[in-house]
């Protein structure tokens, strides 16, 4: 994938110092800026765990939990990546230091937030050296936390480009805008957040319980046809007869965007 | 527990207990980790209850998840106010019988057996035999390791509480038929924290293991000799 152009960081953060959020809209704001990201929580207490991705859900993230080190590096194998890793340090079978040594150089934009009991400076200058991006002490306020969330999944969102280039396929996040070698394709929204998904895992195939989480918010369903419809909705408007085919079926597996 | 059976004699450390100061302070903070756990949830229950335009559905929701862990951090808060308790203040040393004691534990965890399906197998060797100690403490050491053995338990294991007595001792012990491969988590760590130190403040032996699950402790027998 060609990077045409960088996405400067989302302005407006969310200022940690007023975690709190008051106002419908800017709710909803914060919300549509993170809406379908995915969220791992790896905590062994498992009301806290369940509670936390009730409440994250609610929030539009895909979240999944996880309730030890060893279940949370087999997680992380997940052909979808995540976005967010919220850990605790005090994790049955893979302590929480040890696994954020072998996640940081596995998954460099991988965002990993540390919740903790321990309020000893040094755990938290520990984890934070080990490739930690933020550390919560317990208890703390689910609001705090999301704010802490937003924040990273901006600072994420930031590494992605405006611009993805697959073949002569290009596609404008900001503008919303797709063009093939000087076509400008119309896209409904769906369409849009379908190929949107697709140039970001481009020669990877995608499986429709895959899309449908991430496109649609639904989970993996194989008694609907809804993605098949819609991919053929795209293919129509992106592969033109006559023109290099990008979008590629691959059988009992899902999609792939690819050229050539 | 019931302190009001303990003489109010105050012990000078817990290293009057055979347990060093260092683990007593390794034990408060395990109890402190624990009860993190659903203050967090508390937490941000009570300001979501507090959040304006709650709809009925989620007001229930909230308040059922809140009384849930007020009765959680309640408990845990019991468990470390023993802990304090058992390496401050003396133990009770009366004679008490020992099958009324397996008895007492059998019976309190009747229904929790029912539900998860766990046998409890109880063997006791020997006639009606008297043991010296306090009462409370032990019944609580033996209660928390049947809790946990029942809640390490998976299909088809069984827990064994067997109690032998050889030379003025008797020993009972706890255990899980099967490994369960997992972890004890912070509360169960701290019930067996305030276990070992409810029998080491009665001058116990005590030993655990986590997988399969074990707890065991020796106390004296009463000496019926004039």
């Amino acid at each position: 994938m060609d990077e045409c152009s960088s996405l400067p960081p989302a302005g407006d953060p969310i200022a940690l110092a007023n975690p709190t959020l008051t106002g419908a809209s800017q709710r909803a704001a914060l919300i549509n800026s993170v809406a379908g990201r995915r969220v791992l929580i790896v905590e062994d207490d498992l009301a806290l765990a369940g509670f936390l991705r009730s409440e994250l859900k609610g929030q539009s993230l895909i979240v999944d939990m996880v309730h030890d080190g060893e279940a949370a590096l087999t997680a992380l194998q997940d052909e979808r990546p995540y976005d967010l890793l919220i850990l605790d340090l005090n994790l049955p079978k893979l302590d929480g230091i040890h696994l954020l040594e072998q996640v940081k150089p596995a998954h460099p934009r991988l965002r990993m937030l540390v919740l903790t009991a321990r309020s000893r400076v040094e755990d938290k200058v520990k984890a934070l050296q080990s490739g930690a991006d933020d550390c919560l002490t317990k208890p703390f306020s689910f609001s705090e936390l999301v704010a802490r969330v937003q924040v990273l999944l901006r600072r994420n969102s930031g590494v992605v480009p405006n611009c993805s280039k697959v073949g002569d396929l290009t596609l404008y996040r900001e503008e919303r805008r797709v063009e093939r070698n000087g076509r400008r394709i119309d896209l409904t929204p769906r369409e849009f957040a379908i190929l949107e998904f697709m140039m970001r895992n481009p020669g990877r195939p995608v499986s429709r319980g895959t899309l449908l989480e991430e496109v649609w918010n639904m989970p993996a369903d194989p008694s609907t046809n809804i993605v098949d419809v819609y991919i053929k909705y795209v293919r129509d408007k992106v592969d033109l007869p006559g023109e290099t085919k990008l979008t590629h079926t691959i059988r009992g597996v899902g999609y792939e965007l690819r050229d050539a | 527990m019931s302190s009001g059976m303990h003489s109010e004699t105050q012990q000078e450390s817990p290293v009057a207990n055979g347990l060093g100061v260092g683990r007593f302070y390794a034990d408060v903070a395990e109890g402190l980790h624990a009860i993190a756990q659903p203050l967090t949830i508390l937490r941000s229950s009570v300001a979501s209850l507090a959040a304006p335009g709650l709809t009925p559905v989620h007001l229930r929701r909230y308040l059922h998840i809140s009384s849930q862990q007020v009765e959680r951090a309640c408990d845990l808060f019991d468990c470390l106010q023993d802990l304090v308790i058992a390496n401050q203040v003396e133990a009770a040393r009366a004679p008490f019988e020992l099958g009324e004691l397996l008895e007492a534990i059998a019976e309190d965890r009747k229904t929790r057996l029912e539900a998860s399906g766990v046998k409890l197998k109880v063997v006791a060797t020997g006639e009606r035999q008297w043991m010296v100690g306090d009462f409370a403490r032990t019944r609580q050491a033996l209660l928390a390791a049947v809790r946990i053995a029942i809640a390490v338990s998976s299909p088809g294991d069984s827990v064994e509480l067997l109690a032998t007595s050889c030379n003025g001792l008797v020993e009972i012990s706890v255990s899980n038929r099967l490994a369960h491969r997992r972890t004890l988590n912070s509360s169960e760590h701290l019930s067996l924290a305030l276990a070992e130190a409810n029998i080491r403040s009665q001058q116990g032996e005590f030993r655990s293991a986590e997988d399969p699950f074990r707890m065991s402790f020796a106390l004296p027998l009463q000496d019926l000799d004039p």
